[in-house]
């Protein structure tokens, strides 16, 4: 049974997540107006997104620890010892590469709008690299939140 | 503006990617290299590869920076250069291409 600590930390990670899907739509709106005065937009929604993947990198590090205690209690024990370890095996141990990815992404997007500041919404090339950089970080957080609610429903921590 | 940051930062995104595919792989394999990967007890190995990996990263990011002279620069393809790296990248991860690669 997990503590209430573990437990609001647990929430506190998927609740970033929302911000984060919710940041990415400020995103796309931006860069699919085409317009300059969306500059601001794009910078604080890219922003919002790179200060909470990292935070949820980071909750999820500390909830990752509990989840991989060694006591036979711990949830990926649980899962070992189950009809279904692949669930840890093969979900699990992509799960905690991919936020970190994710994470990755979002710093270089982030560097990328600083740094090209409002001629990423004029320069085509530009603004289809942010995009599609944008899509794959997304689809892959997709990803990552689906396993992780997949895995806490199988085995809650 | 100099063509040669925003190149050393996509090269950085893509080898950190790399890197930490390549050393969990390197875990797999070797039970040395998976206790040497284990700087904390209570993350195991995961500690070691995303602090290696990220390392690797920045010191050879650094080289690239010194050694790379200001050329024309071609987001296209590195947009996809780096697209390629994460593909590889989540390969690298997955654990049945682990299995595969290391013929288990």
């Amino acid at each position: 049974m997990a503590t209430p600590i573990i437990e609001a930390i647990s929430l506190i990670h998927g609740f970033l997540g929302t911000i984060f899907l919710m940041s990415f739509t400020g995103a796309i709106v931006a860069l699919f107006t085409f317009t300059k005065n969306r500059y601001k937009l794009l910078k604080y929604s890219i922003f919002l997104m790179t200060i909470s993947i990292l935070l949820i990198d980071v909750t999820g590090v500390y909830v990752y620890g509990i989840y991989r205690a060694s006591n036979s209690e711990s949830a990926k024990s649980k899962l070992l010892a189950s009809e279904t370890p692949w669930v840890h095996t093969i979900l699990m141990e992509f799960k905690e590469f991919a936020g970190i990815y994710v994470a990755l992404l979002m710093l270089l997007i982030n560097f990328l709008v600083m740094y090209y500041k409002s001629r990423i919404l004029e320069d085509k090339n530009l603004r289809n690299s942010i995009i599609f950089l944008l899509v794959a970080g997304m689809l892959l957080t997709l990803l990552t939140f689906g396993l992780g609610a997949y895995i806490t429903k199988v085995q809650p921590i | 503006m100099s063509n040669r940051q925003v190149k050393t930062k996509f090269v950085f995104t893509a080898l950190s990617m790399i890197f930490i595919g390549i050393l969990n792989i390197l875990a797999e394999a070797s039970k040395q290299i998976k206790n040497f990967l284990t700087l904390n007890n209570d993350l195991g190995p995961y500690s070691g590869k995303i602090l290696y990996g990220i390392l690797i990263s920045l010191i050879i990011s650094f080289i690239y920076y010194y050694s790379s002279k200001e050329s024309k620069f071609d987001i296209k393809r590195w947009t996809m250069f780096l697209l390629i790296a994460l593909i590889i990248a989540c390969l690298f991860v997955f654990t049945p291409f682990i299995h595969l690669i290391l013929s288990e």
